[in-house]
C-alpha cells in the first residue's frame, strides 16, 4: 500500500529550481531516504510534503488523500528537526504532550501516550527536565518522541543527526531504525552522509541539481549506479577518462585512458568513443587471482591504515587511483614509492558517457 | 604568571575607578538627596515630616496614583501597538516596513514635549482637528488630562517595545514555530504558545523602559496634562513655586519615584531569569573569548558585571540610571534647572538607546550587553 505518492512535483525560489519533475512512492511502513549533497532540494522536498512549502507543479498524496492545499497544521506529519527544535520554555513532558494538547485528547490518553512515546526513546524518568538539562542527543530523542506521540502518518526526519558526535551518531540511526520498524509508520529521511543512508534505508532516492537521480534499495545504489554522479556520491571510486576502442570479443572492449589500457564490457557503449571508467577502490584483485586483463601497476604515493582495510594512493599513467586491501597482513603495506601491482575485474567497470554521466550497459540491466 | 598578575592589577584599577565613579557620582549626590528629605525644612534636624505629609496627603497620594496609573496605561497601549508592528515588519514582507521602523525610531528622538504640543495644535481647544470634527457635528473629548498624556506617551513610546520585540523576533529559532505547526497548532496558536513566551524577556525589557520613560515624563504631562499632577510635574511645583518651594518635599518625591522605578526592575530581573531562554535557544550562538577579551576589559557602562545579561536587562539600567539619578542628582544642587534637565535626559536616552538597539540587532543575541548591573561584582569575569 502506498503511503506518499508524489507526481510530477516542481518547486521554484524564484529564478531557482530547487525541485524539478519528482515522482515518488513510498511504500507504508517503508523508511525511505532522499540522499544528496547540501542544496540539491532533498530537504525542499521533505519540507514540501510536510506543507512548509507549497509546490508549484504536480500532486502529493498522503495515505490516499491529495493534500496539496491541506495546510501543515492539518497534515498530521511528525518532523524532527535538524536542530532538534524542542521547545525551550518546556519541560520534556509538555513538549512531548504539545502536539496531543493541540488535539484536545482527554488527559488520560495524553498521558498514555506520552509515557509511550517516552518509553520508546528511552527517555522515562526525565519528564520534569528542561531542554536545557539535556545532551544534544536526548534533546533529539525529545524530538523523535515529539513526533511519534501525535502518531503521525508519516515520519519526517530533516538531517536529525548531523548535530550529534559521530559515536552518538550511530546510536541514534539504529535506535531510529528499530522505533520506525516497531510502530511501522512510514518514514521519510533526508541526509547527505551515505554511510548513514545505506545503513538505515529500506530505500533511497539520491537527489541533485533538483532531480531525482536513482531511486532503489541500498544495495542497488552502490553496486549499479545509473550516471556518474550517483557513482562518486554513493561510496569512494576511481573515475578516469577513458576513449573507447575497439571491440575485444567476448562482450569486452579496449578503453584507453593515455597509456593505460583497460578491457571493459562493451554492452551498451556502441556508438559510444568518450566516456568515464570508474570502478572501486574494494574491486582490485592481485595479480595472481586476475585472468590476466587489466593488470595494472602503480607508484605508491601514500597509505592510509583503517585497521580492517588499508587504502592506497597511488600514481599511473598521470592519474591517481585509491585502491582498498581488505584484512591487511604485516607486509601487505609497502613503503611509499613502491610499485604496486593489481588488477581491475573487467565486471567491475562501469562505463559513463562522458557528455551525459550515463551509465552505459546492457539493457536487460535497467 | 607574570602576565596574570598583570591583568589582575588592571582589573583592580578598573574595579577601583568604577567604584570612585559610582560613589562620586551617583551615591553622594543621592545621599545628599537622600538628607533633604529628611530634613525638617526649619530647623534642619532630622525628620520624617516629608514623609508623613507625602503619605498623609491626598494631594500627593493623588498625584502618586495618577503617576502609576499613567505609567502602567502607557505601558499598555504602547504593547497594543508596539507587538503588531514588530510582528508584521519581521514576519511579513510589507513595503516600507523600513521606512515605519525609521519613523518610530525619529518620534522616539524627539523631546516628549513636541509630541505633546503636536497633540494640543491637533485636538487642543482650537486644535484644527476638533474645529474640522465640529464643523460636521461631533465632539470629540477633551485632550487635556490623562486621556492626552497616555496617547501622547504611548505614541512617543511604543518603539521601545516594537524595536526590542523585532530584534528578537529576528533572532529566534524559525525551526521552534515549525514545529508547533508541523504538531497541529495553527498560527494563532503557535504564536501565543512558543512564539511569545520566547520573546517574553525582551517584552517585558521594552516594558519596563516604557514604563519608565512614562512614569518620569515631565514634557508631556506639563505640557498636555491640565490639572491632572503627576509625581515629576509635582516634583517640579515643589521646587518652583514662588510661595513656599519646598526641596525637601521634592526630594522625597524623587525618592518615591527611584523606589517604584526600583520596584519594577526587580520584577522584570526576576521574570526573565525565571523565563531566560530566549538567549538560550538550543542553537545559541556561541560567545566565543578572545584574546583581546580575556586580557583587558571592555570598559561597559560605569561598572562590570560577572554575568551577561539579557541585552534588555543591560540597556534600561543606563536608562534608568540617566531618567533617574542624573536629574535627581542635580535637583538637589540647581532645582531650577529641572525641567530643561529632564528633557535633555530623556533626549540622550533616546538617543543611547536607538544606538544601543541598533548595535545589537547586527551583532546578535549573545553578546554581554554594555550596562550597569546593582549586582555589580567586586572582582571581574574570567
Amino acid at each position: 500500500m502506498t503511503s506518499i505518492k508524489i507526481t510530477g512535483v516542481e518547486k521554484r525560489f524564484g529564478e531557482l529550481l530547487a525541485l524539478s519533475d519528482i515522482n515518488l512512492a513510498i511504500e507504508k511502513g517503508e523508511f525511505f531516504t532522499l540522499l544528496g549533497p547540501s542544496g540539491c532540494g532533498k530537504t525542499t522536498l521533505l519540507r514540501t510534503i510536510a506543507g512548509f512549502y507549497r509546490q508549484d507543479k504536480g500532486d502529493i498524496w498522503l495515505g490516499g488523500e491529495l493534500i496539496n492545499d491541506v495546510p501543515a497544521y492539518l497534515r498530521n506529519t511528525g518532523m524532527v528537526f535538524q536542530n532538534y527544535a524542542v521547545f525551550p520554555h518546556m519541560t520534556v513532558y509538555e513538549n512531548v504532550a504539545y502536539g496531543l494538547k493541540v488535539r484536545k485528547l482527554p488527559a488520560q490518553e495524553i498521558e498514555k501516550r506520552v509515557k509511550g512515546a517516552l518509553r520508546n526513546v528511552h527517555l522515562e524518568g526525565y519528564e520534569a527536565r528542561t531542554p536545557d538539562k539535556l545532551s544534544g542527543g536526548q534533546q533529539q530523542r525529545v524530538g523523535l518522541a515529539r513526533a511519534m506521540a501525535i502518531e503521525p502518518r508519516v515520519l519526517l526526519f530533516d538531517e536529525p543527526l548531523s548535530n550529534l558526535d559521530a559515536k552518538l551518531r550511530v546510536e541514534m540511526r539504529d535506535e531510529i531504525r528499530a522505533v520506525q520498524k516497531a510502530l511501522g509508520i512510514t518514514a521519510v529521511y533526508v541526509t547527505h552522509d551515505q554511510e548513514e543512508a545505506l545503513v538505515i534505508s529500506d530505500r533511497i532516492a539520491v537527489v541533485n541539481f533538483g532531480k531525482i537521480q536513482q531511486v532503489g534499495p541500498p544495495w542497488e545504489i552502490y553496486k549499479n549506479p545509473v550516471n556518474l554522479f550517483v557513482a562518486t556520491f554513493v561510496g569512494k571510486i576511481n573515475a578516469l577518462d577513458v576513449v573507447l576502442g575497439e571491440d575485444l570479443g567476448s562482450g569486452l572492449r579496449r578503453a584507453q585512458a593515455g597509456s593505460l589500457r583497460f578491457a571493459v564490457p562493451s554492452a551498451g557503449t556502441e556508438g559510444c568513443s568518450d566516456a568515464v571508467l570508474a570502478f572501486r577502490p574494494e574491486e582490485v584483485v592481485e595479480t595472481a587471482d586476475a585472468a590476466g586483463v587489466n593488470r595494472l601497476s602503480g607508484t605508491l604515493v601514500s597509505t592510509a591504515f583503517l585497521g580492517t582495510v588499508v587504502s592506497m594512493e597511488l600514481e599511473l599513467g598521470g592519474s591517481t587511483i585509491v585502491i582498498e586491501r581488505h584484512r591487511p597482513k604485516k607486509g601487505d603495506i609497502p613503503a611509499t614509492g613502491n610499485r604496486v601491482e593489481f588488477a581491475v575485474p573487467p565486471e567491475s567497470c562501469f562505463i559513463f558517457d562522458k557528455r551525459t554521466g550515463a551509465r552505459l550497459r546492457a539493457e536487460e540491466g535497467r | 604568571m607574570n602576565l596574570r598578575g598583570k591583568r589582575a592589577d588592571v582589573w583592580h584599577l578598573v574595579t577601583f575607578i568604577g567604584f570612585a565613579i559610582v560613589i562620586v557620582f551617583l551615591i553622594y549626590p543621592l545621599f545628599d538627596v537622600f538628607q533633604y528629605s529628611f530634613k525638617n525644612k526649619e530647623t534642619g534636624e532630622l525628620s520624617l515630616a516629608n514623609w508623613k505629609e507625602f503619605f498623609g496627603r491626598a494631594y500627593y497620594m493623588r498625584a502618586f496614583g495618577h503617576s502609576m496609573f499613567i505609567a502602567l496605561a502607557t505601558t499598555f497601549f504602547s504593547m497594543v501597538l508596539g507587538i503588531p508592528l514588530a510582528f508584521f515588519t519581521t514576519r511579513y514582507k510589507i513595503k516600507g516596513s523600513n521606512l515605519l521602523t525609521t519613523l518610530s525610531v525619529l518620534a522616539l528622538l524627539s523631546p516628549t514635549f513636541i509630541g505633546a504640543y503636536s497633540w494640543i495644535t491637533m485636538l487642543g481647544r482650537n486644535g484644527f482637528l476638533r474645529n474640522l470634527f465640529s464643523s460636521i457635528g461631533i465632539t470629540l473629548p477633551p485632550i487635556y488630562g490623562a486621556l492626552g498624556i497616555i496617547l501622547a506617551d504611548s505614541l512617543q513610546y511604543y518603539p521601545f517595545i516594537s524595536l526590542m520585540l523585532a530584534g528578537s523576533l529576528m533572532t529566534i529559532d524559525r525551526s521552534l514555530e515549525e514545529a508547533s505547526e508541523n504538531l497541529g497548532a495553527r498560527a494563532t496558536k503557535t504564536f501565543f504558545s512558543v512564539t511569545m513566551p520566547l520573546v517574553l524577556p525582551s517584552l517585558t525589557g521594552g516594558a519596563l523602559i516604557v514604563f519608565m520613560m512614562s512614569l518620569s515624563n515631565f514634557g508631556t504631562p506639563m505640557i498636555i496634562g491640565g490639572n491632572y499632577l503627576v509625581l515629576p510635574t509635582l516634583a517640579y511645583n515643589m521646587f518652583t513655586s514662588e510661595v513656599g518651594e519646598s526641596p525637601g518635599m521634592a526630594s522625597t518625591v524623587s525618592i518615591i519615584l527611584m523606589l517604584c522605578a526600583a520596584v519594577v526592575i526587580v520584577l522584570q530581573t526576576w521574570a526573565s531569569s525565571r523565563r531566560k531562554y530566549a538567549s538560550m535557544l538550543v542553537n545559541r550562538p556561541v560567545v566565543k573569548k578572545t584574546q583581546g577579551s580575556q586580557g583587558f576589559p571592555r570598559p561597559s557602562g560605569l561598572l562590570l558585571h560577572r554575568r551577561p545579561l539579557h541585552p534588555a536587562v543591560g540597556s534600561h539600567r543606563i536608562l534608568f540610571l540617566q531618567e533617574y539619578f542624573g536629574p535627581g542628582v542635580q535637583a538637589g544642587v540647581q532645582p531650577g534647572q529641572l525641567q530643561a534637565d529632564f528633557l535633555r535626559c530623556a533626549q540622550d536616552g533616546g538617543q543611547q538607546l536607538y544606538l544601543f538597539l541598533r548595535g545589537r540587532t547586527s551583532h546578535r543575541a549573545g553578546r554581554n550587553a554594555p550596562g550597569l548591573c546593582h549586582r555589580a561584582q567586586a572582582k571581574p569575569g574570567g
